[in-house]
Order: structure tokens, then sequence, then C-alpha cells
């Protein structure tokens, strides 16, 4: 009876549609008879499946995506389950898999035949802010936070189906082309003046600030310097007005051009010691920024070398209408060394925009707290009585705006060499708009000072850019400029419709600065900009939707750069030689050695494994004192620098699971217990035997990702290497489970509280599979620490012992031990982490796979598709010869016909 | 006439509006801003025009500790909680209610995604939004306005925003009172004016350029990268729309009014004030008639609420694993919004428009994404309605273990607007209990 109903619906299916299944597969039917339909019959329908009556065709989305789940499960072992009695035999399943397969691959071929694997889709938010940066030479350019924040589909914002626009995005991608434009052109016939100033460290009323609250003090010749004196240790300023008035005149009488050192010490508990060096650029450019600084031992009042290398940081407060404080969003700029009692000199250099304000941060030094300062909560005390490390700053120096021509690169982009000349207000045209040259800081003596700025540099003369012959120089400048923009050939009548909207502009009495500008900020606002992808026409019979080369160029330069291509590039697509093999390969070469490949290497990680959360959670502080942001910038830089090392040093995919080396420093060093790494430099240590740091699964970066700050949960990190590294997809939790209360105060352990859920026969099956590599990263906490009792505030006997130099002794206690053990849902257990690696590592083609599927999604912009299948089994054979070796995945998958093909 | 034992709103209510200058900004393109202060009061009752109802969505995204939330008995007249103390002012209007949710939305944080559109499966890997409430109603009703709706915030998004496109596009907040202020009220110097329409047509002479463009590059497409260029085309024509309509105010003055412009507070360490600011800018914006619909994005998880007795982060607080000092910590720091919410409605209350209050046309909902922030549960969610012409009954319980699709109260709210609509999104009618007076 039951045979009948399948036959039934099978046979007239056969003879009308490609994509379904034959009569004659009695097969598959008798399978599913003899295994499933217990369960997955009409009357039971287990989990919403009744394959009686699911008819055996594949040529709609709903119907296909059941088939292949149905296929999936078999081929993963989960289904018919572990706890049926009779169970196929390895040749059955094998034989239903290819029935199943082939017609799955069949109908999805096919509609892939018709519409390609990829969108043609608009350039994400980070890309047209790349875009733009490189078209106009803007390194500095950030107009990335002005876009709405794009949707994600896997975790990636490439895939065209999540790329959707808006009015509101268009409106917002012409502002930011607008701005983008200003900034380029250039207002003046002569470079703004370069400023060159040297600023002593005890000078700024910053560091007054600190000296006042005993944080800081006067250095002179690597010695305490009593020019002012130290506060007593009972001397409270909160309290005593008079005091703190008299402190401070002192410090302006004497401290004003003081020109020795001052030394830092830790702030109050809980906030960072970050002060601001009081420069803000008034003109946005290249800065060089030097420092003199060095380390020292403070004994009350003696200076000693100091007893380990520490760090301090330069950063940047983001442009602010306001005033600033310590958590005010900033850039990182870097770490830099101070290992001894010399002073040592170094150097950053980068772009800074108006109203930027450069930052000092004692870098590692935070995290010593407790014993000096006087803010509410801190110990009694200060420099007077404190014994510990300090950072000595001599002098800071600024040097810049540095030009290396005169009008910039990204006004020659625009105008060639076209002069710039004084532009009299009574030309008959609209004078363009100018920002005033002022001191946009409103932090407290922001330099360099309103006073200081000559007046002819605050309001100076209206000039632009000057054409005797308007209409013949705007088709000749877009003539030059919309090649690149639209990274192909423009033929003059579409150079024309741009070199209108310039002459519209001019009609309206625009200057011809302002009508340039418009042509441009149409062009980057057009389709033709702003949309990738576009694909050739297909050809009858072709399995494939063929990509243009100009489209394999973007999708080269989308991936390892993050922006559109190059002249090189277009150049190669132009001549239609691009998608040979060894272009491709050469491309792939040159485009990774360029300093722009590091964009991919910081975005792909943001991506795939979720760094750009990385400050989504601020951890709890008072349990996890250690969280400074030295280390969490280092953690990004660790899993960057690895990432790196895995592609340039071509190595292995198990290098995702276990390594036998790390990229560290020596923050990440001391939180991991490594020995002997000095210096903030990230390098490759090669790891003790039974380390288990170096490769992702380990790393700080990714534990903190997978945590919320306070606890940790092995369902969450479950999950995320399921998805991310082992290649199974987890579907979200079914509605109307009840959620895991986090208990800190008992004896109860999450995982405890999880055995009640898992022993659930409704849960059991997921969990089985989603929880076993968070119970391997149970020993790590949501910092990455490795553990082997849980941290609480309030339960357990036992103290923690945190070993930092100053002696400070956060009371962190140590409650339940941590079990670490699981077991695979093939039933194999696992002691630990290192157990887990075992098993993981016994299949790297699954860690292949997987990978090969991540690389997919971000260098294509497309979701995977069940046709991809049988091209990454190719890709896979023939990268196994090379371990899977990541640098190899990368060169197959750019001669793959899944990247050749739309 | 006031009903309402509340404080008088800070800002000048809207009497004090310029009558002159007002009737100057009417045109015939476009409907009347309605301000009852204006209606001369001896005519008022006869030919005053109804007032236009209001609408507005505020969520916050870490919770609300439900023992607190929550009345301790449903009877309509003696049921009260900790938080909803500070709602007696308004006592009467609104009503609090338990067991609803989205169906389909589990995921913690991330159904912030869907709070205003019940679109479902938030956290799936492939998922796509659909439009929300506000953007529904401006559809129909923002061309009464300057404004055709508001997206204010209180820091900018953690997973998801309230205000969603109907591409499914989350529409960025305005986190700044100062801007807001000066986008409702400050008017433009006849200079600026003509720049803003200079670049109104620009930008429109612009779009039809590359409108043009878009056209030719369509032939190429197979049908689905068309319908990725025809999202293009809808955003330059909606764009167009907006630009035209932005064009026709600009030649209107703006309302003024007697609240001085608010400075921005940049600490975000006063979270509290920060907040408040928002809604001064909200209870403006709406007396002046500058919009009709707002939306409110208060994200106070990674922030240090600066509070009595409060130490830690907000997101540390509602992991407090049950610890009685964190519990507290976390009390105190909703507490402080629920009185800024109190202080909002009271001041809407406080505001006299037609025969009844501005509260009375003003349907305000109030919530959480989440109702635990401690296990990210995302059913029994923390909901109250103020406001409206509604019959409030103070609290309304649904069944807890199978919730009542939170859209239901969602397409009450629509009909509030005068909206014919009987569903929305996961709906399955209208919300049961509470009824239209």
């Amino acid at each position: 009876m039951r045979r009948g109903t399948i036959l039934l619906l099978l046979a007239p299916l056969f003879a009308v549609l490609p994509g379904s299944l034959s009569a004659a597969d009695a097969g598959l039917s008798s399978y599913l008879e003899t295994h499933c339909f217990s369960c997955h019959d009409s009357t039971t329908k287990k989990g919403g499946l009744d394959l009686e009556t699911l008819p055996a065709q594949f040529d709609t989305r709903e119907l296909f995506d059941k088939w292949a789940r149905v296929h999936d499960r078999i081929a993963a072992g989960e289904m018919p389950p572990k706890s049926r009695r009779e169970r196929p035999s390895e040749k059955e399943n094998a034989d239903v898999l290819r029935l199943l397969d082939a017609p799955l691959h069949a109908a999805d071929a096919a509609r892939i035949a018709k519409t390609g694997r990829a969108l043609f889709r608009r350039l994400s938010a980070q890309e047209y802010e790349n875009a733009l940066s490189d078209l106009l030479h803007l390194p500095g350019l950030r107009i990335k936070a002005m876009l709405p924040e794009d949707e994600r589909r896997h975790g990636y914002d490439k895939i065209g189906q999540a790329l959707n626009l808006s009015n509101v995005h268009l409106n917002q991608f012409m502002d930011a082309a607008d701005i983008a434009l200003t900034a380029a052109i250039a207002t003046r016939s002569t470079p703004p003046p370069l400023m060159r100033q040297r600023y002593g460290a005890a000078t700024s009323s910053e560091t007054w600030h600190w000296m006042e609250h005993g944080s800081a003090v006067t250095l002179k010749d690597k010695q305490y310097d009593p020019v002012v004196p130290m506060p007593g240790p009972e001397d409270d300023l909160n309290q005593n007005q008079e005091l703190k008035k008299a402190r401070y005149a002192a410090f302006d009488k004497l401290l004003r051009d003081y020109p020795h050192s001052a030394g830092f010490f830790t702030g109050a508990t809980h906030r960072p010691m970050i002060f601001s060096l009081q420069f803000s650029p008034v003109y946005a450019g290249h800065y060089r920024i030097r420092t003199s600084a060095w380390g020292f031992w403070w004994d009350r009042g003696k200076v000693e070398p100091p007893k380990r290398n520490e760090s301090f940081a330069l950063t940047a407060w983001l442009p602010s209408e306001g005033p600033r404080f310590h958590h005010s969003p900033a850039r990182w700029l870097g770490l830099f060394d101070v290992g001894s009692t010399d002073s040592r000199i170094h150097e950053y250099s980068g772009w800074f925009e108006v109203n930027d304000e450069l930052v000092f941060d004692i870098g590692t030094l935070n995290g010593h707290e407790k014993t000096t300062g006087r803010f509410p909560g801190d110990a009694k005390g200060s420099c007077a009585v404190y014994t510990g490390p300090g950072i000595a700053l001599d002098w800071f120096e600024v040097e810049g705006p540095i030009v290396d021509q005169w009008p910039p690169r990204s006004h020659c982009a625009l105008f060639g060499d076209l002069p710039i000349r004084p532009l009299a207000h009574d030309s008959g045209v609209i004078p363009p708009k100018r920002t005033p040259v002022r001191q946009r800081s409103r932090s407290a003596r922001a330099r360099p000072a309103n006073g200081s700025i000559p007046a002819k540099e605050q309001d100076p003369p209206l000039e632009s850019v000057f054409s005797g012959q308007p209409q013949q120089d705007a088709t000749r400048l877009l003539a030059q400029f919309l090649p690149r923009a639209f990274r192909r050939p423009v033929p003059a009548e579409e150079v024309q419709g741009y070199a209108r909207v310039a002459a519209r502009e001019l009609e309206r009495h625009a200057s011809f600065e302002d009508a340039m500008k418009e042509a441009y900020k149409a062009a980057l606002c057009s389709p033709d900009f702003l949309f990738v992808g576009v694909p050739s026409g297909a050809e009858a019979g072709d399995p494939h939707i063929r990509l243009t080369d100009r489209a394999i160029a973007e999708r080269l330069a989308l991936w390892f750069w993050n922006s559109l291509p190059d002249e090189e590039l277009v150049a190669l697509a132009n001549e239609g030689r691009l998608h040979l093999y060894d272009n491709l390969k050469k491309q792939t070469d040159r485009l990774l050695a360029d300093p722009r490949s590091d964009r991919f290497i910081a975005n792909f990680a943001d991506q795939w494994l979720d760094l750009r959360k990385i400050d989504a959670t601020q951890p709890d502080l008072r349990l996890y004192p250690e969280a400074r942001t030295h280390l969490i910038r280092s953690m990004i830089d660790e899993t960057r620098a690895y990432l790196r090392e895995l592609i340039t040093q071509n190595l292995s995919v198990t290098h995702l699971v276990q390594s036998d080396f790390a990229m560290l420093n020596q923050s990440l060093a001391i939180h991991y217990g490594i020995a002997g790494v000095t210096g903030c430099a990230i390098r490759k240590v090669a790891l003790p035997k039974d380390s288990p740091r170096g490769a992702f699964l380990t790393q700080a970066a990714v534990l903190k990702v997978t945590a919320n700050g306070t606890d940790t949960s092995p369902v969450t990190r479950g999950a995320w290497i399921n998805e991310r590294i082992l290649g199974n997809p987890i579907p979200p939790p079914p509605a109307g489970v009840p959620a895991l209360d986090p208990d800190t105060r008992g004896a109860t352990t999450i995982r405890e509280k999880l055995e009640k859920h898992r022993s659930d026969t409704q849960c059991a099956g997921c969990h089985a599979k989603i929880d076993p590599p968070g119970f391997a990263l149970e020993s790590f906490d949501v910092i990455g620490g490795l553990r082997t009792r849980y941290r609480s505030l309030f339960t357990g006997s036992q103290m923690m012992d945190f070993h930092f130099p100053t002696g400070w002794d956060p009371r962190v206690r140590l409650n339940q031990p941590v079990d670490a053990s699981g077991q695979l849902p093939g039933g194999e257990s696992f002691q630990n982490l290192a157990g887990f690696q075992v098993l993981i590592l016994r299949t790297p083609e699954t860690l292949a796979a997987n990978m090969v599927g991540q690389l997919l999604m971000y260098g294509t912009g497309s979701e995977p598709h069940y046709s991809d299948r049988r091209e990454i089994k190719r890709i896979l054979a023939q990268t196994k010869q090379a371990d899977y070796g990541l640098r190899s995945l990368i060169d197959a998958i750019v001669h793959s016909e899944l990247f050749l093909a739309k | 006439m006031t009903r309402f034992s509340a404080p008088p709103a800070p800002s000048v209510p809207a009497s004090q509006l310029n009558r002159r200058q007002f009737l100057r900004c009417g045109s015939a393109a476009l409907a009347l801003p309605f301000l009852e202060a204006l209606a001369p009061r001896r005519v008022r009752g006869q030919s005053a025009p109804r007032p236009p109802k209001r609408m507005v969505c505020i969520m916050t995204n870490t919770g609300l500790l439900p023992e607190h939330f929550f009345p301790k008995d449903t009877d309509a007249t003696a049921g009260t909680s900790r938080y909803l103390t500070h709602l007696e002012p308004i006592r009467g209007y609104f009503t609090v209610m338990n067991g609803l949710s989205h169906p389909d939305n589990s995921g913690g944080h991330v159904v912030e995604k869907s709070f205003l559109t019940g679109a479902r499966f938030p956290s799936s890997a492939v998922f796509k939004n659909s439009i929300s409430i506000d953007q529904l109603a401006a559809e129909s009703l923002g061309h009464h306005t300057r404004f055709p709706f508001l997206a204010l915030g209180v820091n900018g998004q953690h997973d998801g925003l309230l205000s969603v496109s109907r591409d499914g596009v989350f529409i960025p907040p305005e986190l700044s009172p100062a801007k807001v202020y000066r986008r409702l009220f400050t008017p433009d110097t006849e200079e600026e004016s003509e720049q803003r329409l200079r670049e109104i047509g620009q930008r429109v002479s612009t779009l039809d350029f590359v409108n043009a463009k878009a056209k030719r590059l369509s032939s190429n497409l197979g049908a689905e990268d068309r319908a990725r260029l025809d999202q293009y085309l809808t955003s330059v024509r909606d764009l167009e729309q907006r630009l035209e309509q932005a064009r026709v105010w600009q030649k209107r003055e703006k309302p003024s009014v007697a609240a001085p412009a608010p400075q921005d507070i940049l600490d975000n360490t006063q979270d509290v004030d920060r907040a408040r600011l928002m809604y001064d800018m909200t209870l403006l914006a709406l007396q002046s008639d500058s919009t009709r619909i707002v939306t409110l994005y208060l994200n106070p998880l990674e922030v240090l609420v600066k509070l009595p007795g409060v130490s830690d982060r907000t997101h540390t607080l509602t992991h407090h694993g049950n610890e009685p000092e964190k519990l507290e910590q976390l009390a105190r720091v909703e507490e402080a919004g629920m009185k800024n919410l109190g202080r909002f409605l009271s001041q809407l209350a406080g505001v006299n428009e037609g025969a009844g209050s501005l509260l009375d046309e003003t349907a305000v909902l109030f919530g959480s994404n989440m109702s635990n922030g401690s296990n990210h549960s995302n059913v029994n969610l923390p909901i109250l309605l103020a406001g409206g012409r509604f019959k409030h009954s103070r609290h309304l319980q649904f069944d807890l273990k199978n919730n009542t699709p939170l859209c239901n109260l969602f397409v009450s709210m629509l009909q509030h607007m005068g909206l014919e609509r009987d569903a929305f999104s996961t709906s399955t009618g209208a919300l049961s209990g509470l009824e239209l007076a």
C-alpha cells in the first residue's frame, strides 16, 4: 500500500521534469519505506517531515531544500537515528545517497546555468569606502560610518541577496561621495604650512592633572625632580579645593616651559589611564609623530631600572563636537616599547583628520591599578608611597601635514594639471563652499591654538581650480576619470553625458570646481560604479554564465583588496587576457603581496571568525581585571597575523585547530603563560609541546567573541565551531524551549544545567552535535585565559593569585572545577581539548571543505549552492597533495569554475 | 481640563507658537499640520479639525527584570510594581501586557532586528527583514508633516534597529538631540535656504541622470539580477519624492518653539540624561506636529550608567547570575529608565489638544526585545502601551506558555492611527482585550 503511494507520485513526474526521480528508482522508495516511514510517514510526520507524500520533485525551492536535507542527514549518519535497531548497511546508504544526489545536482545545476551562483550586486559600505579611497588617493578616508550598516548572510557582508538598497542608502552614498570629493579637492594653490613642533611631556595641563592626583611626577636626568612637591599620602584634593588651587598655580608657574620629562603610573581602578597629548590637527593630512620615552621602576621617589619591558599606546580620538572622555571613540595607532631607562625614539606616521586628537595611553601599565591615584574606590596612597613600574615620556613631536606633491594626487585625479587661482567674489559664479581653518577640538588647551594660526591661514583668500575652456576640460577630465571609476573603456558619447551634467551646473552659475564635482558625484552614485558582477551574455547550452574579464577583475580585487580593481587588472581585463591560467596566478600573487591585502586579512577575519564583535561585549572588569585595551588589541593582531602566516607559508588547514607555533607579543604571551616573549611586536613563537595555544580554536580573540563578557556557554561556542570551523550549519533553536538560567551563586555549573536540557529527547539530537566542541573549550574563560576552575566574585573559598607586578591582588574567587570532556556525535569520547583536537584532525578534508566554503562565500559573494559540491570535491582532490595548504586552496578556488563563472 | 496630576511640559506649550508664521506655512498642497493651540479659543469645538493620531515606539535592548516590571496581580485597580510606580501620574492611561512575543523569534539580542517588524527567524544565517510598523504608518501618513517619521536613538546599533524599510533595510537613527532640534526648529538663513534648495535641485537632476543610466543597463540582466537593479530604480524614485517634499517644506518657515536648543551630552555614562533629551525632542516634535511617527532606540548595553549604587556596565549586570548585588544595580538602571518614560508620558498628558490631551492622541509603545537579559529569553516580553484612545486596563495577561503575537498589538496601534488594517506581519488579528474607546 505504502509502496504504491510513492510509485504513483513518482511515475508521472519523471516524464515531464528533468529534476525528478525516475519511477525505476524503486531503490529509493524501498529505502524510505524500510528506514524512514516509521517516523516520517503521513500519520507521524516526526519533525514535520512526511516523506510518504513528499513529491519527488526538485524544481521548487521548498521541495529541493527538503530533499537536500534528507540527503545530508543520511550522509552525516544522523538519520536514520542510531537508536533504531534495524539500520541500513553502508552500501544501502551509499546507494540511496547516489540516487538522491543525481537529481539534486541536476536540478540545481540547471538553475545555476540560468541565473548564475552570484547576484549582480551593489558594493558594501566598506567596499565603497575602500574604492573611493583608492580611486581618489585618500588613504585616510573614513566614510563607512556614514552609511547604513550592511546586512549579512552567514556572517558575510558581501552576499548579493543581503545587500539591499533603499532611498536611505542612495542618499547617504551621495553624501559620502560628496565628502570624499571635498576631501580630494585642493582649495589652495600652495600647500598648507608644515608645522614641526616638539612638546615637553610635563608642559601639558593633562599631565598636571595626573600629577595632582599622584599618578605622574616630574623627572630630570632620569631621577625624580622635586620642582613641584608630590602630594602627601593623606592629601585629598577632591575635598580640599584650596590645596588644589595652590597646586595648579604652582604647576602653571613652574612647568609651563619645563624642559625635562614626566613619569606616569597607573590611574584609578576600572578607569584606564588615557590622556590627551593636546594635539589636534587643523589640516587633514599625513603626519609624523615622534616620541621619546623610557621605562623605569619607581620606589617611593626613587627611579630604578625597570624589571621588565612595558609598552605605551598612542590612539586618536575621533572628531567630536564636544568634550572627550576616556571612553570616547578612538582609533588605535599602536603600541611602543620602553624596556630600559635609556630614552628611545619611536615614530608613528599616518593620516589624521581635522579634529582627531592624539592620545597617550600607558598601555601595558593599565591593569596594575590600585596602588596610586585618589579616586573614589582607590586605596590611599600616591606616587609618594607607590612602588611599581612607570613609563616616562620626555617629549613628543609633531610634523605635518607632509605633502609629497602639490596639488595632491587626489586633486590631480580629478583636475589634472589645471591651475588653482584666486576666485574673485564678483566673478559671477556661486563661490564653492570653504571651511575656515580653526582648532576644532573642544579639549582644553588643544594645540595648535587658534591664536597661533595666522589670520590669512584661518580664512584664506578664495582660490579654486581654473579652466579657460570649461567644456573641453570637462570632457577631457571625465574621459580620464570614468574608465578608472567604471573599470572599462568608456565610449565618447557616455563621457558626453557626464560632461553635460557639468555643463548644466555651469549654466546654473556653479564654479568649475563645483560643476565637475557634481559630474563626478553622478558617476560615483551611478550603477556603473556602484554595482559589480555584470555577466556576459549567456550562450545557449553553456553550463555556466561566464563572467566577463571585467567582472573577474572585480572579483579578484574585492576578494584580496576589498576594493575595486586597479589599472593593471583593468588593462588585462580590457585585453581579455585576465582569465588565462597564468595571469590569474600572477595576479593573485601580486594582489596578496600588496599592502592592500591587509584589508582582506582583517576583513575576512572580522567576518569568518566574527572578530568585528571583539568590542561588542566588554568583560566584567571585576572578574577579569586583565582585560585591558592593549590585550584586546593584541588579540586581534594575533588572529590576523596567524591568518596571514597560514596563507603566506601555505600551511595546512589542520592549523585551524592545532598548531606548533603561535603569533604572539608580550601581552599575549603573559596571558597565555608562555615565557620568553619581550616586546609589543607580534612574532612567530615556537610553542612548548603541551601548549594548547596557537590555532584559531584557542586564540583569545576567538574565545572572546564566542563568550559574552561574563560567562561562557558550551552551546554558543559549540554552535560557532560547528558553523565556522567544521562546516556544520546549526538551525536556530526551536521556539518554546526554555532558556538556561545562569546562576553564579550556587554550586551548579552551566554544564550541569545543560545536562538536564540535553537529557530531554526533544533536545538531545541537535545538542549531541552542537555542544561537544563547546565542552572542549570549557577550559578557556571569556577572555581566552586557561582555567581549571570558574571565577566568581562571591562564591568559593580560595582566592585567585593574579601575580601582578605591583602586588595588586583583585579579590576574585575560584568556584567549581571545569570539566572539558565530551563525546562526539559519532560516539568517540575525549577528556579535554587535546583529545578533541586528535579526533577532529582525523578528517582534515572536513576542515578543508569548510575553509573552501568560507572563502567561496567571501570571494564570490554568493551563498553555497548544492551543485557547488562536485567542484569543491575536485578542489579538495587537487589540493590534498599540498595538505590543503591555505594558499593552495585559494589558488584552486581562483582557477575553479565556481570563481570564473557568475 | 487637566485630568492628570502631571508635571507641566518643560518646553513651552504649542500655544506660544506664532500664529501668523504658522498660517504662512500652510498651503493647499500639503495637509495642514494640526496644532490645537492655534485654533482661536472661541471657535474651538465647532470647526476645529480633529487632532491627528500619533505613534511613538520605544525599545530598550537589555530586557527588564520581570519581577519589577509586571504588576503583582492582574486586578485593574490595584496591581502595581516597583517600576510602574513611576507611571502613577498617568494611572488609567496605560496597559502592561504579559505573554506577548514574536513567533519564531529566538536567539537573544539578535531579536532586536525584528522588534517592530515581527519578521521570523532573525537569528538565521539567511534572515531577511520586513517593513516595520512605523514605516508602514509613515507610508500612508508621512506626507502630512515636515518629517514623515523620526528615527531617534541613544547609542547606535547593537544587533538591530527599530525602523526598517520595505526592503528590509535598517534606517539609522539620529543620535544627536541638538541635530534633531536644528532640523525641526532652527530657522535657516536666507543663504542656507538658498543653498539647501540648490543642493536639492542638484540632487534631483543627478538622480534623473543616473536613473536613465540604470535603465539602459538593465537590458543585459537576467530576472534575478534585474530585481537588484530595480531596487536601485525604486530607491531613485523614492529619493526623488522625498527631495520634492523636502523642497516644498524648505520654502516654509519652521515652527518656532520657546524651548531652547539642547546641548548634546557626549559622556555616555550620563545615559539617563541622554535619553531624557531624546524624550524631550520627541515631545517637541509631536507637539509642533513636525512628525506624527517616532521610533526611539535605547541601547544602554555597554554603558556604565552613572547612578548612585551602580558600578558595572549594564550588560555585565544583565548577566547577573542571580547575584543579589548585581540584581539591585540592574534594577536601579532600569528604574531610572522607567522614570524617564513616566516623565515623558506625564508631559504628553499635560499638553492639551482638542478636547483631550496629546497623550490621548498618541499611542506610545514601550518594551524590550528580551524578557530576561540573563538567559536571553525572547518570550513573555515586557510590553507597555500608553495613551491613544484605548480602553486601558492596566494589566493584560496572555498565555505565558503559548504567547500571543506581539504583532496583534501592532495591528491595534495601526488601527489607532486610522489605518484600516486587520493584519501586520505575524499577527492573528487585533489584540484581544485592548479595545479602542
